[in-house]
C-alpha cells in the first residue's frame, strides 16, 4: 500500500535563479506505475529524489499514504523505499547475493533468514539463483547488473519503488526486454513505482500515468492515451509524437476507438488493451470488415478501419495544427 | 663458502655489535613507517574531501619525488635546533614515507564510484554503514599498497642514517665499501644482505597483505599487483636513493 | 656550527654561495664541474636504459606472454635498495663509472618498459592496418606510424625516469663517482648545513627543470592529437 501525494513541492537550489521543481502537485495512486518524462534539467530527477529525501524540498510536502515523508527519520524512510539508479551502483566487493540482501542485512536480519528471499528475488528478475548467487558484479553484463539492482531494491519488500532512468545505459534490445519484465514484475508484486525517464517510447509503453515535466513544472499528467489524444500544449504534442499517425496507432489501445458491439461477436477477436496498430494489421491481413473487441473473455465492442480513422482523425489534426503553429 | 663464513664471523664478532645495529636500524625505520601511516592516512582522508588541500598535497608529493633521499637527511639535519640526531633521521624518513600513503588514500577515496555512495544513501545506509560496508573495503587495499611502497622505501633509505652519525646496517656498508679485500666485502655484505632481505620481505609480504585485504570481487592475480604497483609508484626510484 | 634559527641558516647559505672556489671551473669539486658530471651520468644511464627497455617493449608487444615475467624481474630489481645494489657491484666492477651507471639503468627499466608498452598499445590498430594496407614494411610502420603516435606517451614515461635518475645519481659518490651528490655526502662530515641545503635545492631544481622541459616536449608532440597521454 502506498499512495504518494506531492503537495506544492518546490525545490530551489542555492545560487540557482530558477526553481528546479516549482510548486508540483501530483497524486500517484497505490499500485500504479507513474512515469516522469522530461528533458534533462526538467526537474524530474530532483522530484524523484525528494521522495526518499536524498534532496529536501524548499517548501511543500510529500505524503506517503497520507503521512508526510518527514514523519520518520531519513534512514528508516529510505529503507522502506526501493531505489534503482541508472549506474546501478552494485557494490563490487560483494557477491550478487550479498548485494541483494544488503538492506535486510543492515537491518540486522540473518543470512539464513534472508537467503530464501534472495533466491526468490533473483528468480523474479530472471536470474537463475544457483548460477548467479555467488558471482561478482563485474562478471555480469550491464543488463544482468540492472536486474540485480532491481532485485536489491525489492529485497526489503518496499511498497514504493523509485527508479531513476534505470534502463538508460542499456542497449535497445536489453532495454526492451527489461521493460517487459518490469511490467510483469509490477503485475506480480503490485508495487507503486515512480519512474524517471527521458525516453518517450519507454514512458508511453510502461506508464499507467504519464507526467510530462519542463522547467520544474508539470505540463500535463494523465494516462498515456489521454495525453496522446488530448495533448495540453504543443510541447506535449511534439514530445509524445501526438501529431504522428504511426506513434498514435502504436500507443493508443483498441478500447479508445471501438464502437458498441454490433454483430461481429463471432468473428476475429482482439484484446481491448491491444494497440490500434495491431488491430489495423489484423484487419488488413485477414481482410475482415471488423474485429470483435474482448475484455476478460466477453465481447465489449467492435472495431473497423472506419472507426479507427473517425476516432483518431480529430486528435491528429488538432495536434498537427498545434505543432505547426508552434 | 669462504665469503659466507667471513660474513658469519663478522656478524658474530661482538665488537661489531650486530644486535645493536639491527636495533638502531629497526627503531628508526619502524618509527618512520608508523608516523607516515599516522599522518598520511588522516591527511589523505581530509584531502580527499577538499580540492584545494588535495592539490597542495599532490603537488608537494610530486616535488618530493624530485628531491634526492639523501637530501632529505641533509635538509632535516639543517633544520635549526634539530641537527644531527635520530630525530632528524626520523623526520626525514617520515617526510619521505608520507607521500605514497597520502596519495593512495586520496586516490582510493576519490576513486570510489559516486554511484555506489548514491546507491548506499538511497537504500538507507547510515554514515557509519556507508563507511564500514562500502568505502572501507574498497579503500583499504589501496591504502595498503601505499603502505607497502612506503615501507620498502623507508627500509631502502634507512641505511643512509649512518651519514647522520647514527648506526644501523649502513655503517657496515659505508665503512666497508671500496676496501678491496675479502674482509671488506664481507663487511659490506653483512650490512647489505639484511637490508635486502628486509626490503624484499616487506615488498612481497605486504603484497600478500594487500591481496588478502582486497575483496574477492575485485581481486587480480598477485603478479598483476606487483606489476601494477611498480608503475603507479613510479616515484619510488627517486626515493630508493 | 648548527644554525640557531632560519635567519642564521640563510646567512650561512649566503656566505657559502660567495665562496669563489665553488664556482671555479678549473677545480674538480666546483659546482659547474659536479653539475656536468651529474648530467653526464644521468645522460648515459638514460640512453642505455632506453636502448635496453625499448627492444624489450617491442618484444612484449609481439609476445604478450613475456610481459609478466619481464615486469616481475624488473620489479624485483627495483625492490633492491640502491645502497645495496651499489655496494654489491663494487667487488665486481670496482669503484668506476660503470658501477655508478648500472644501478641507474636497472632501476629505470620497470618505469620505461611499462610506459613504452602502454604507449605502443595505445596506438590505434586501425592506423597500423592502414599503414600495412599502404604497403609499409614492419620497420616503416614502426618509424612512420607507431612511433610518432606513441611518442607523447613515451616522453611521459621518460619524464618519470629522468626525474628518478637525477635524484638517484645523488648517491653515486658512494662508489667514488663525484657528482652533485658529493656536496651532500661531504656536508655531513664535517657538518656543513649550508652546503647540504644548497646541494639539495640544486639537485631538486635540476630535476624539476628537466621534468618541465620534457613536459614541454610532450605537450608540443601531442598537440592536436587524440592519443591519451598517460601519467
Amino acid at each position: 500500500m502506498a499512495t504518494i501525494e506531492f503537495v506544492g513541492v518546490t525545490k530551489r537550489f542555492p545560487g540557482a535563479s530558477q526553481a528546479a521543481v516549482d510548486t508540483v502537485n501530483l497524486t500517484v495512486p497505490d499500485g500504479s506505475l507513474c512515469m516522469l518524462l522530461g528533458t534533462s534539467g526538467s526537474g524530474k530527477t530532483t522530484l524523484l529524489r525528494m521522495v526518499n529525501r536524498l534532496i529536501e524540498p524548499t517548501s511543500g510536502e510529500i505524503r506517503i499514504d497520507g503521512s508526510p515523508n518527514t514523519a520518520q527519520d531519513q534512514i528508516a524512510l529510505r529503507r522502506s523505499i526501493g531505489y534503482v539508479i541508472q549506474q546501478v551502483g552494485l557494490f563490487p566487493h560483494m557477491t550478487i547475493a550479498e548485494n541483494v540482501r544488503v538492506v535486510p542485512s543492515i537491518e540486522g536480519k540473518s543470512k539464513q533468514e534472508v537467503d530464501p528471499r534472495v533466491d526468490e528475488l533473483l528468480s523474479l528478475v530472471g536470474l537463475e539463483p544457483k548460477e548467479y548467487r555467488n558471482r561478482y558484479p563485474r562478471q555480469l553484463s550491464g543488463g544482468q547488473q540492472q536486474r540485480v539492482g532491481l532485485a536489491r531494491a525489492l529485497a526489503a519488500d518496499p511498497a514504493l519503488l523509485l527508479m531513476d532512468e534505470p534502463f538508460g545505459a542499456l542497449d535497445a534490445i536489453t532495454r526492451e526486454r527489461l521493460q517487459d519484465e518490469l511490467r510483469r514484475i509490477q503485475r506480480d508484486v503490485h508495487k507503486t513505482i515512480i519512474f524517471v525517464t527521458h525516453d518517450v517510447q519507454e514512458a508511453l509503453k510502461l506508464g499507467d500515468q504519464l507526467v510530462v515535466m519542463s522547467d520544474g513544472h508539470i505540463i500535463q499528467a494523465g494516462p498515456p492515451t489521454e495525453l496522446l489524444l488530448h495533448p495540453a500544449t504543443p510541447f506535449v504534442a511534439r514530445l509524445l509524437g501526438a501529431d504522428n499517425v504511426v506513434s498514435l496507432y502504436e500507443h493508443v489501445p483498441v478500447s479508445t476507438v471501438m464502437e458498441p458491439p454490433n454483430g461481429y461477436a463471432d468473428g476475429m477477436r482482439i484484446a481491448a488493451s491491444a494497440p490500434v496498430l495491431q488491430a489495423l494489421v489484423q484487419l488488413v491481413q485477414t481482410n475482415q470488415p471488423a474485429l470483435a473487441v474482448e475484455e476478460n473473455g466477453t465481447v465489449v465492442g467492435q472495431i473497423t478501419q472506419a472507426s479507427i480513422y473517425r476516432q483518431l482523425r480529430t486528435p491528429i489534426e488538432t495536434a498537427q495544427a498545434a505543432t505547426a503553429k508552434a | 663458502m669462504n665469503l659466507i663464513s667471513l660474513i658469519w664471523a663478522y656478524i658474530n664478532n661482538p665488537l661489531n655489535d650486530f644486535g645493536g645495529h639491527t636495533h638502531d636500524f629497526l627503531l628508526v625505520a619502524l618509527w618512520s613507517i608508523g608516523l607516515s601511516i599516522l599522518i598520511g592516512v588522516p591527511l589523505g582522508i581530509i584531502a580527499a574531501q577538499n580540492r584545494a588541500i588535495a592539490f597542495v598535497a599532490t603537488t608537494f608529493s610530486g616535488v618530493g619525488r624530485a628531491i634526492p633521499t639523501i637530501a632529505f637527511f641533509g635538509l632535516a639535519a639543517a633544520i635549526p635546533a634539530l641537527g644531527l640526531f635520530d630525530r632528524s633521521a626520523i623526520i626525514a624518513l617520515t617526510l619521505l614515507g608520507i607521500p605514497p600513503i597520502l596519495l593512495n588514500t586520496i586516490a582510493g577515496l576519490q576513486g570510489i564510484d559516486s554511484a555506489l555512495v548514491e546507491a548506499a544513501r538511497g537504500m538507507g545506509m547510515t554514515f557509519l554503514q556507508r563507511t564500514v560496508r562500502v568505502q572501507l573495503p574498497l579503500v583499504l587495499p589501496i591504502i595498503a599498497a601505499g603502505v607497502r611502497t612506503t615501507t620498502v622505501q623507508v627500509i631502502a633509505t634507512t641505511p643512509l642514517i649512518t651519514f647522520l652519525g647514527l648506526g644501523g646496517y649502513g655503517e657496515y656498508i659505508v665503512g666497508g665499501i671500496g676496501i678491496n679485500t675479502p674482509a671488506g666485502v664481507a663487511q659490506v655484505l653483512a650490512g647489505a644482505i639484511p637490508v635486502l632481505i628486509l626490503a624484499v620481505v616487506a615488498e612481497y609480504g605486504l603484497a600478500a597483505v594487500q591481496h588478502a585485504l582486497t575483496p574477492v570481487g575485485l581481486r587480480k592475480q598477485a603478479a598483476e599487483i606487483i606489476a601494477d604497483s611498480a608503475s603507479t609508484d613510479a616515484g619510488k626510484g627517486v626515493v630508493a636513493a | 656550527m648548527p644554525p640557531k634559527d632560519l635567519q642564521q641558516l640563510l646567512s650561512q647559505v649566503n656566505t657559502y654561495l660567495h665562496n669563489k672556489y665553488i664556482w671555479d671551473a678549473s677545480r674538480d669539486d666546483s659546482i659547474p664541474r659536479l653539475f656536468l658530471a651529474h648530467m653526464s651520468l644521468v645522460g648515459w644511464s638514460l640512453l642505455i636504459s632506453i636502448l635496453i627497455a625499448f627492444p624489450i617493449a617491442l618484444l612484449i608487444i609481439r609476445f604478450t606472454r613475456i610481459y609478466l615475467p619481464a615486469i616481475s624481474v624488473a620489479g624485483l630489481l627495483y625492490t633492491v635498495p640502491s645502497i645495496v645494489m651499489f655496494s654489491l657491484l663494487v667487488p665486481i666492477t670496482g669503484l668506476t663509472e660503470t658501477t655508478a651507471i648500472i644501478p641507474l639503468v636497472l632501476y629505470s627499466q620497470i618505469v620505461l618498459i611499462r610506459n613504452f608498452v602502454a604507449a605502443l598499445r595505445a596506438v590505434d590498430p586501425v592506423l597500423q592496418d592502414v599503414g600495412r594496407g599502404l604497403g609499409m614494411s614492419e620497420i616503416q610502420l614502426l618509424v612512420r606510424v607507431t612511433l610518432p603516435l606513441a611518442l607523447p606517451v613515451i616522453i611521459a614515461g621518460l619524464r618519470v625516469a629522468t626525474v628518478s635518475t637525477i635524484a638517484l645519481a645523488t648517491i653515486a659518490p658512494l662508489v667514488s663517482y663525484n657528482d652533485l651528490g658529493s656536496l651532500i655526502f661531504k656536508g655531513f662530515q664535517p657538518y656543513y648545513p649550508a652546503q647540504l641545503v644548497v646541494a639539495a635545492f640544486l639537485i631538486t631544481a635540476i630535476a624539476l627543470v628537466a621534468d618541465a622541459l620534457l613536459l614541454g616536449v610532450q605537450r608540443l608532440l601531442s598537440r592536436g592529437r587524440t592519443v591519451a597521454v598517460a601519467q
